[in-house]
């Protein structure tokens, strides 16, 4: 289980790919063998009345790669995660999708992401089967192949014994990795997975990359966002570091962290460790 | 701890004002119409001050009865704020009657609280015409506010350690239906019988023993007194002895939630796919499965499908008792139904919550969304009140009218889901969320709620009128004008329906992130 590190077949694989080459405000990378801009994030902004949680953020995220968005609590991940995948209207700024604006073409722009949102609802007076045959036909699948794709989906994230219960007695483990396998049964070019591993043990968590792994490995493209930096330095190629609303650095994992671990570094750029002094009181218990 | 929590509670009712402008609009509202009725109770019992004693005994101790009767029941059923609920505060390590009595206390800060104090305050006004009565009266006041208060925060604990599991929430929205149904006619039965010379008999013969009651007595000693009877201090030990009881049971409640978890429910199951395998695998299939799933399963959708054909039942009972021909009434139920039926639809996405990003991320066709939620409505609904329609005809002695029935009853439907289709994805306003009782109403539910429930009533009657006018032509004989409303009704209904499908489809494309940002708001 290692991390995919195929450049040059990712190429072949963008080469193939028609999108970017219909639409001329894609950056048309290719020309130097990288592979082909899925996503790409130009001046992205949204404001909460005086607050502005994301400030003009520029990030492009390549096809075929492993990308994890870290940032510090209400840094703004989600809510430029939510633009990305058309649930949040932006201030300013684009979100282009294959060369396909989100926000010009949702329709078209859609098709090609699978979400897993934090802290949304789901159906959840449904049955997991019932959630994910959902998920499946709203996306423009058959039956016979929602039928087969529902099949192993739930072998793969381990939910045989749960396929008949509502979503609604799920633990919050377990409902994240339905919300997860439904994001995925229409086959996405990109998934947007907003903290993913949040409240999944250790073997399914294991399960769930190894997963994403071989989807990234065929072509597919993850933007996940995650508070586990051991998790995320050892599965991305590429992080991004969001702090207040701004991408403070981007690039491969190794770029980001510069010899560091990437919890350093991240600390280091989120501002520092707080120092811990004034908490004597701390140590002198209450009775 | 008490100044602290009454400073919590004080400073919740602050922050209601901090939200937006719409929900700030609807407390406001609230506000005036509680103070409007506060001010008209207090204006009302000092005018009592000159009545005859009968009189002012009966007015004073059976509202006041009532109103307590109400604090007990409406915290169980509507579910008040539970933001002191005394589960909150478990992992505090407060000592259990401090917090009792602290929890007590700020329970009566708030616009109940301040209204039943003002009112209580204003028996004594009542019974100044004595200055034995008016000093009992006073001291009569915060037995009387404590009283409704334990009694607001028993109702409120008790149903939150008793109700917590989904199966006996919906247990008890059922018997909630059941119980109002029947308590309509039985009202009328009662008032129309105590109508005559009786009535004050009546009255008076059951303001004696509920003056003796926990219920009146803190409202009757002062009363008594006035009259001049040494038993209204007997009344006093008794409003007294209630609330030791009540604070007792309080405290006792109080120990238990704070180390309770709340029951836990047995899973449900479902084989298969259910209704997703017997509807097309189309988005428009998939969404019409999904919404008759959701009528069957959810509480919140199981509560309107009950109330919908209960409510005209109820109703022709009350006219039946009240000496409407049956003939005529017969023709009543069924446009009823679908006069309910219709406005059920026009609010549907809030009913979602925010499980409606799926239908925004995967980019859904608004003209699928709409149709696929009105399908249960209309393929269940349409076929029935078209029978219902033939068995009120029948009913009423005259076939024929079955055509301005199905004329009515389905131009009331349509144009109902017509019209709802638009504003559900328009207007969205809060809605008790999914899991949680079908009475517990968000507090942010401010005005927006009321008008646009009382906006589309107006205008989905103002579609059927023309079909309600032939109608009622066509009870006076004339099978012209039982066609024509059978026309109307079809045609304008129709028109209203596409015209919502197509105009609402559209909104919900264009407005989906705004729905679900309303969706995160509620």
């Amino acid at each position: 289980m290692t991390a995919p590190e195929l450049p040059e077949s990712e190429a072949v694989e963008a080469a193939a790919q028609p999108a970017a080459e219909q639409d001329p405000v894609a950056p048309a990378a290719a020309a130097d063998g990288d592979p082909e801009v899925v996503l790409d994030l130009q001046g992205l902004t949204k404001r909460f009345g005086d607050t502005v949680a994301v400030d003009a953020i520029d990030l492009q995220v390549r096809a075929g790669s492993f990308t994890g968005i870290v940032g510090p609590n209400g840094a703004g991940k989600t809510t430029t995660l939510s633009m990305v995948t058309g649930l949040l209207r932006p201030d300013g700024g684009r979100v282009l999708v294959h060369g396909i604006d989100v926000w010009a073409e949702p329709d078209r722009a859609k098709r090609a992401i699978g979400v897993l949102p934090d802290a949304l609802r789901l159906f959840d007076r449904l049955s997991g089967a019932q959630l994910l045959h959902y998920s499946g036909v709203l996306r423009g699948l058959d039956a016979a192949t929602v039928r087969q794709r529902t099949a192993d989906l739930v072998a793969a994230f381990g939910l045989e014994d749960a396929t008949g219960r509502l979503v609604a007695d799920y633990s919050a483990g377990m409902t994240k990795k339905i919300a997860l396998a439904a994001a995925m049964i229409h086959s996405p070019r990109l998934l947007v997975l907003d903290e993913p591993f949040e409240s999944v043990d250790p073997v399914s968590a294991a399960n769930i990359v190894e997963i994403l792994q071989r989807y990234v490995a065929a072509g597919g493209t993850v933007v996940l966002s995650s508070h586990g930096m051991d998790l995320i330095q050892r599965v991305c190629d590429h992080v991004a570091v969001i702090v207040g609303g701004r991408v403070l650095a981007a690039g491969t994992t190794d770029e980001v962290r510069g010899g560091e671990t990437l919890e350093e570094r991240f600390v280091a750029l989120a501002g520092g460790r707080r120092a811990a002094a004034g908490m004597e009181w701390l140590h002198s218990f209450t009775e | 701890m008490t100044p602290l929590l009454v400073r919590l509670k004080l400073r919740l009712l602050a922050n209601q004002f901090r939200r937006s402008p719409w929900q700030v609009v609807g407390l406001v509202l609230a506000i005036v119409y509680g103070g409007g009725i506060t001010a008209m109770l207090v204006a009302m019992l000092v005018a009592l001050r000159f009545a005859a004693l009968p009189l002012a005994t009966s007015v004073v101790v059976g509202g006041g009865s009532l109103a307590v009767l109400a604090f007990l029941i409406v915290p169980v059923f509507v579910g008040v704020d539970d933001t002191l609920d005394p589960r909150r505060f478990a992992l505090f390590g407060v000592e259990r009657t401090r917090l009792a009595i602290a929890l007590a206390v700020a329970g009566v800060v708030g616009v109940p609280g301040l209204a039943l104090v003002l009112v209580a305050f204003a028996t004594v006004a009542t019974w100044s015409r004595n200055p034995g009565a008016a000093l009992v009266a006073l001291v009569c006041v915060p037995v009387i506010v404590l009283t409704c208060v334990l009694l607001s925060r028993i109702g409120a604990a008790g149903a939150g350690l008793l109700l917590s599991t989904r199966r006996s929430r919906e247990a008890l929205a059922a018997v909630f239906v059941v119980a109002v149904s029947l308590l309509a006619p039985l009202f009328v039965l009662l008032t129309n019988l105590d109508l005559g010379r009786r009535a004050l008999t009546g009255i008076g013969a059951v303001v004696a023993v509920l003056g003796w009651t926990p219920l009146g007595a803190a409202w009757a000693a002062p009363a008594t007194i006035a009259a001049g009877s040494p038993a209204g201090v007997a009344q006093l030990v008794v409003a007294l002895a209630t609330l030791v009881v009540l604070a007792l049971v309080w405290r006792a409640l109080v120990g238990t939630a704070l180390v309770s978890t709340g029951r836990q429910a047995r899973p449900q199951t479902v084989a298969g796919i259910g209704w997703f395998g017997r509807l097309p695998a189309t988005p428009r299939g998939a969404i019409a499965a999904r919404a008759t799933s959701y009528w069957a399963r959810d509480v919140r959708y199981r509560v309107s499908a009950i109330s919908i054909p209960v409510t005209p039942i109820v109703l022709v009972l009350v006219l039946g008792l009240a000496g409407v021909p049956g003939d005529r009434l017969a023709l009543l139920p069924v446009p009823v139904i679908a006069l309910f039926l219709g406005w059920a639809t026009h609010n549907d996405i809030a009913y979602d919550h925010t499980a409606i990003w799926l239908h925004v991320a995967a980019g859904v066709r608004g003209v699928d969304d709409r149709l696929g939620r009105l399908a249960p409505v209309l393929v269940v609904g349409l076929p029935l009140l078209v029978i219902g329609s033939f068995v009120s005809a029948a009913l009423a002695g005259s076939l024929l009218l079955a055509a301005p029935l199905i004329g009515v009853s389905c131009g009331l439907v349509l144009a109902g889901a017509g019209l709802g289709g638009v504003s559900s994805a328009l207007m969205p306003y809060p809605v008790p969320r999914p899991g949680s009782s079908p009475f517990q109403h968000p507090n942010s539910t401010g005005g927006l709620a009321a008008v646009v429930q009382s906006v589309l009533f107006l205008l989905q009657l103002l579609v059927a009128a023309p079909a309600v006018v032939l109608g009622l032509l066509a009870l006076s004989g004339g099978a012209g004008y039982a066609w024509a409303s059978l026309a109307a009704g079809l045609v304008l209904g129709g028109l209203v329906f596409w015209w919502g499908t197509v105009a609402g489809g559209r909104v919900f494309e264009r407005r989906g992130p705004e729905l679900l940002a309303a969706a995160l708001r509620a």
